[in-house]
């Protein structure tokens, strides 16, 4: 063993086996190739969705759990361990999180996408195990870590927003057999606003307080605004989800304007990190975080315009399209760009000692066709519900489907590269 | 360059015969990271730096490539039991 090998105790005593976080990645990119082609099949339905069984339901959780919840495990299981200094109790609990719940999401989707109930609840008791297991794993980890206590404050609000979210879930999914719900949209209002806000959102927004400094080379947002910033948005959360199970308008348009202050506050603070960086030039994947944060101050705007119908006849799947699809995914992607080939590079040991240069395990190019693509997709996609016309929806998942490819052949590029440099 | 020097932000900052050394142990990320870069910017730290981290900073070695530094994680030998859990990096500027 060498001397290097023997003083890497820290964050490389921390790697979990690279095939570890990669078999979520990877997953991921398939459902992101699966989720835009429903849409190209079943456009007419999406344009005006507003719940129920089918393939725009089908969609929605391609996205939700198929993209963003898979690739959020892959990289949280990675990186929070490095970020908290605490390694993970056990690697087999993040396998069985990987069997419960990518399986489980498949069946969940085939049963939604074929309007079979029985199907769905099978699927959805699998995955429910699965994330409650990943919730278990990232409390345990933020509990024993005590560093990063913005992040952390994120974390615990993602981790409670996680069990209710996957609660209400499953019993929207028995609702769907049994009926035993009293108002079953207003459960489903709730379900989307604990993920889209709560667990996926509150992840994005506390894994930015790590990452985008680290990007840009810049110190830490300031604690006092950033904690400020997190009560906004749990307050609006807590609120929204209320107002959701209440049936409660004016309520509704609390959170809405709280969760507005929330996001400007959190953009405040993102955009002093940018300027006071030493690194001003950040490339394509920053092309991306702007345009997700343009749509993170767009969503509640138009939540709140979809309330009082100014928002047109599609305004409540326009919030869930901007929410979902133009913040959530276009951030995650912006961000995967960067962390995909670091978690790579984390894995191989070059003679010298050090792990290779970023740029030598991932090709550019991929990442442009599909930057260009998801940006024409979500656009079109919006111009479709608005339009209300689903050629345009199937226009735009072709475009979308190009870059979901292109997406795929990027990760597969890097995986290749990683097998190789490790072999 | 030979005070002994704690920075508000938390890090330690001292000169030996063997370099300019730079404890950033017990700052939260990306503070290491951060730190380490805006010393080797301010031009005035010789050609060594010993840096003392909790963990082995992997974001840290693309960035000392781009500016000309090479880097060795080298044996930590205080004596002292809080050295245990320590990653010493040594960074020796390769081009001005």
């Amino acid at each position: 063993m060498t001397l290097a090998a023997t003083f890497l105790g820290g964050a490389k005593s921390r790697l979990l086996p690279p095939s570890l976080p990669f078999r979520f990645f990877v997953a991921a990119a398939v459902f992101h190739i699966a989720l835009w082609i429903v849409l190209l099949v079943a456009g007419e339905e999406a344009v005006s969705f507003r719940g129920g069984l089918g393939p725009a339901l089908a969609a929605v959780h391609l996205l939700t759990l198929g993209v963003l919840t898979t690739t959020a495990i892959g990289a949280a299981v990675q990186l929070l361990p490095v970020a908290t200094r605490r390694a993970l109790a056990a690697v087999w609990p993040i396998r069985l999180v990987f069997w419960l719940t990518v399986p489980g999401l498949i069946v969940l989707i085939a049963g939604m996408y074929a309007y079979d109930p029985v199907v769905l609840i099978v699927g959805a008791v699998a995955t429910t195990a699965g994330l409650l297991l990943f919730a278990g794993l990232l409390a345990d980890n933020l509990r024993r870590g005590g560093s990063l206590q913005v992040v952390a404050a994120y974390g615990w609000a993602a981790f409670v927003a996680l069990i209710a979210l996957v609660v209400l879930g499953l019993a929207l999914s028995i609702d769907f057999e049994t009926g035993f719900l009293g108002d079953h949209a207003a459960v489903a209002l709730a379900h989307m606003i604990l993920g889209g806000f709560g667990f996926m959102g509150m992840l994005a927004l506390g894994f930015s307080h790590v990452l985008v400094p680290m990007f840009a080379l810049s110190s830490a947002p300031a604690k006092r605004p950033a904690y400020a910033a997190f009560a906004a948005a749990v307050v609006a959360i807590v609120l929204g989800t209320m107002g959701a199970l209440l049936g409660s308008t004016p309520i509704l348009a609390v959170a809405g304007l709280i969760g507005l202050g929330a996001v400007i506050a959190h953009l405040w603070l993102m955009r002093i990190a940018l300027s006071t960086g030493m690194r001003k030039r950040l490339g394509l994947s920053f092309v991306l975080v702007r345009c997700a944060w343009a749509c993170l101050l767009l969503t509640p705007l138009i939540g709140l315009a979809a309330l009082y119908d100014w928002a047109g006849p599609n305004g409540a799947t326009l919030f869930g399209l901007v929410l979902l699809g133009g913040w959530l995914m276009t951030f995650l992607f912006g961000i995967l760009q960067r962390i995909i080939p670091f978690l790579a590079s984390m894995h191989v040991t070059q003679p010298k000692g050090a792990p290779p240069l970023l740029s030598e395990l991932a090709a550019e190019g991929p990442l442009t066709v599909h930057a260009v693509c998801h940006g024409v997709g979500v656009v079109g996609v919006a111009a479709a519900i608005i339009l209300d016309n689903g050629m345009i929806v199937r226009g735009a998942a072709g475009i979308g489907l190009i870059g979901a490819l292109a997406f795929a052949v990027f990760t597969g590029d890097v995986v290749r590269r990683l097998i190789a440099r490790r072999t | 360059m030979s005070c002994d020097c704690e920075s508000p932000d938390g890090s330690r900052l001292w000169t030996t015969s063997d370099g300019v050394h730079l404890d950033v142990r017990g700052l939260e990320c990306p503070a290491p990271l951060v730190q380490t870069l805006g010393l080797i910017e301010r031009g005035d730290v010789g050609n060594v730096i010993i840096v003392h981290l909790d963990q082995e900073p992997l974001f840290l070695y693309p960035e000392l490539d781009e500016r000309g530094w090479s880097h060795e994680v080298v044996a930590s030998s205080c004596g002292d039991p809080s050295c245990e859990d320590e990653v010493r990096l040594r960074l020796v500027r390769m081009r001005a």
